[in-house]
């Protein structure tokens, strides 16, 4: 990743040196067969588990194969039909809405724990822990049954959604509040993104808020001064990751629709209606094709991200 | 440099183990350990029925103390997702359940053993109709053995219907008729709290399209898999509830079926009647708590008729893949002939496909079994059982499923229009039939 690339170009010193060894080709080609032999298990892993079936997986969008039909090459047939599935359309538009939405209040939610964790005081430890672990449960399947109870009708949400004068009957089956709760579910499980703001955070040398503060900057002022753009290539990484993340959202939606991504395709994520379509009526090919535009479609959006990261990501010592 | 020999002896341990481990996953299906023999014996269903299973399998082990039985259960669709992930990697369980809907996609793919070879054997099929075993040949094998039949019924609930204060029409009522039922029910129950319907929209319902359909004496499918009927007919059968949709839609609302889930307004005791097969009458029993809840049959087509048929309910199959056939088929076996089994199972898979079975089967007074049986004794001898079942082409179950719940559940929420509804079915239809 140019990221890590770009911070080490910036720190000094952790650079190769140069040590006195005299037969260094030798010595070299020595350590490079080493270092396969370490990389092997993980390499034998990547290309059967991975490689191997991602290729095949291309090929497969090229067909119209069946698990127990088979299937042979129909060339782009699965991604016309693609472009004439309503509920094709239906799941991009879902995983767009949750994407644009979930990802930047995510990371805002994360971000605010962060600073409130980041100052000093009594029992931090214990706040941090208790923050982050929402995202250590939260991809389980107890929870995504207990939230999709706690929104039902007469859950603990419901209820106090009608105190607070919000029509009766739940989220669970309202097609309209059913992505908001998917995506309450996502910010909830804030804490991965939170650490790394934390990390980022006291990162920032405190003079500059000190220098800041002789001259009369505010604490919002601060923040947009010198929090923020001390913090971009930390925001930067947690945006392409959790933007990735949100386009992969599967379990919690699997859960809360029973696997039918209803009511009214309201939770028909992309990578569910893959798996209804590749799994659930053995449409592999089609599934294939799927996974492939995702794939493509992810990174383009993540080419812009670091394309366009010049103009807001400052790192330090770049002397920009 | 010794370090790094240590390393890569470390790693080539390693990778030994891995190795091994690997190899220990690769013996699957039943090892025969001193003569003993492991079936693995699935199904869909509920836990209701998952008692019953188990318990007859316990029976069965009893029986044969060199067979022990591996049993596990899915849900309906979770099921056929596994199904479809084991046949392509050959590791379809030793006994399954089938479902009509799904049998030629597995049988003609060659997944199922032939059970032919065990007929007069230890497998016993000389207790079931011909006509019913039939329904279990694919490719002129017989890759299936019907447990029994069902047939389709409105149940209703009584003490609802009384509280209501609405009455439930005769037996030989006609759809105009259900629909008036509805509108009343719907009415009568406006002021209760939570609301009470009259009914469910009985045309998202794919056995109302499909009896619908036999009515007008179309039969649905051919034998090629093509079907004998139109975007039309599907769009005067939907379009004729549209009396109770409008000016205001007295139908259950989508969004209360998907908040009771998995119960369903029937079993919550918020609609009165339900469209379903007879021998789920112990699972709507169970869930809905009551005693009291009665059987009768759909309404009659334009001529008067019901034109009901039996339907084999499901059906026991052995993976083509299996180690051990002979000891699955002695299994499936026990599972439909024995007396004691039959005792256990009752009508959970249909009214027993082997007669001996049925005259045998001694059902206690008043149960759900009671009134599955005495409701299908009544169809037969007041002539309603006048059709065979309709033909099942090669993805009958996926063209159901994208009916019933995939532009079901759209529809019922108001997203789509009628002409949406069938036309999309259609080109759905298209992509999910196969046809010889």
């Amino acid at each position: 990743m140019s990221l890590t690339q770009q911070a080490s170009r910036a720190a000094p010193g952790a650079g190769p040196t140069r040590r006195p060894s005299p037969p260094r080709s030798r010595r070299r080609a020595a350590e490079t067969r080493a270092g396969y032999a370490f990389l092997a298990p993980w390499l034998l892993g990547f290309i059967a588990l991975t490689a191997g079936p991602m290729i095949a997986s291309l090929y497969l969008a090229f067909t119209d194969y069946h698990p127990i039909r088979g299937g042979s090459w129909i060339g782009l047939d699965n991604f016309d039909r693609l472009f004439d599935d309503p509920r094709f359309l239906d799941s991009v538009e879902v995983t767009a809405q949750y994407a644009v939405i979930g990802t930047p209040v995510k990371l805002a939610a994360a971000l605010g724990v962060a600073m409130l964790l980041n100052s000093r005081r009594r029992g931090q430890g214990t706040y941090r822990s208790l923050f982050y672990a929402p995202s250590l449960i939260g991809a389980s399947v107890s929870v995504a049954i207990v939230w999709k109870a706690m929104f039902n009708d007469q859950g603990i949400v419901d209820d106090i959604g009608q105190f607070f004068g919000m029509p009766a009957g739940g989220w669970v089956g309202n097609p309209d509040l059913t992505l908001p709760m998917m995506i309450l579910l996502a910010v909830w499980q804030f804490g991965a993104p939170m650490v790394i703001f934390l990390a980022g955070l006291k990162q920032i040398p405190n003079e500059l808020y000190e220098a800041a503060q002789m001259d009369g900057a505010g604490a919002v002022r601060q923040f947009f001064r010198i929090t923020l753009p001390m913090l971009s290539p930390v925001l930067f990484f947690n945006l392409v990751l959790e933007t990735i993340n949100s386009f992969q959202i599967f379990a919690s939606a699997f859960i809360i629709s029973g696997g039918q991504g209803g009511p009214a395709n309201s939770t028909l994520f992309y990578t569910l209606y893959l798996y209804q379509r590749g799994f659930g009526q053995g449409q592999l090919g089609y599934a294939a094709a799927m996974a492939w535009l995702l794939v493509i479609v992810v990174g383009i959006i993540t080419l812009i991200f670091f394309r366009t990261s010049r103009y807001w990501v400052h790192y330090s010592g770049e002397g920009r | 440099m010794p370090n790094r020999k240590t390393a890569l002896r470390g790693l080539a341990v390693a990778l030994a183990g891995a190795l091994t481990l690997t190899a220990c996953g690769g013996g699957d299906g039943g090892s025969d350990d001193g003569g003993k023999v492991t079936l693995r014996f699935t199904w869909w269903g509920t836990e209701g029925r998952a008692d019953r299973y188990q318990a007859a399998v316990d029976l069965f082990e009893e029986q044969n103390p060199d067979i022990t039985v591996q049993t596990s259960f899915a849900e309906f669709n979770d099921y056929w997702t596994q199904r479809s992930t084991d046949g392509t990697s050959g590791e379809l369980p030793d006994v399954m359940q089938m479902d009509l809907s799904r049998l030629l996609e597995y049988g003609n793919g060659g997944l199922l053993y032939d059970l032919g070879e065990f007929e007069g054997g230890v497998l016993d099929t000389s207790t079931i109709e011909e006509e019913l075993l039939a329904s279990g040949r694919a490719n002129e094998q017989l890759v299936a053995v019907p447990t029994g039949t069902n047939a389709f019924a409105l149940f209703y609930n009584p003490d609802l219907i009384e509280e209501l204060g609405v009455e439930l029409p005769d037996w030989d009522y006609t759809w105009e008729e259900y629909r008036e039922f509805i509108q009343a029910a719907s009415e009568a129950g406006a002021g209760l709290e939570p609301r009470v319907y009259g009914g469910n929209d009985y045309t998202m319902v794919w056995w109302m399209f499909m009896l619908h359909l036999i009515q007008q004496g179309i039969e649905p499918f051919a034998e090629n898999g093509e079907m004998n009927f139109t975007e039309d007919d599907m769009r005067e059968f939907v379009a004729s509830a549209d009396p109770l949709r409008q000016p205001e839609n007295v139908t259950f609302p989508a969004s209360r079926t998907e908040q009771l889930l998995p119960k369903s307004g029937f079993t919550s005791g918020e609609v009165p009647v339900e469209l379903n097969w007879d021998n789920m009458l112990s699972q709507a029993s169970q869930d809905a708590g009551s005693d009291n809840l009665q059987l009768m049959p759909p309404p009659s087509g334009p001529d008067g008729e019901k034109h009901l048929f039996f339907k084999p309910t499901m059906q026991l199959a052995v993976g083509a893949n299996s180690a051990h056939p002979e000891e699955a088929a002695m299994l499936i076996d026990f599972l439909i002939n024995s007396p004691e089994a039959g005792e256990i199972i009752g009508t959970e898979l249909g009214i027993p496909a082997s007669q001996e079975r049925l005259d045998s089967l001694q059902v206690a007074p008043g149960s759900t079994d009671e009134r599955v049986i005495e409701y299908e004794q009544r169809l037969r001898d007041e002539g309603h059982v006048t059709e065979s079942a309709p033909f099942h082409p090669e993805g009958f179950g996926a063209v159901e499923q994208e009916y019933v719940q995939v532009l079901g559940n759209e529809f019922g929420y108001g997203r789509m229009s009628v002409d949406d509804f069938v036309e999309r079915w259609f080109s759905e239809a298209g992509n999910l039939l196969i046809t010889s």
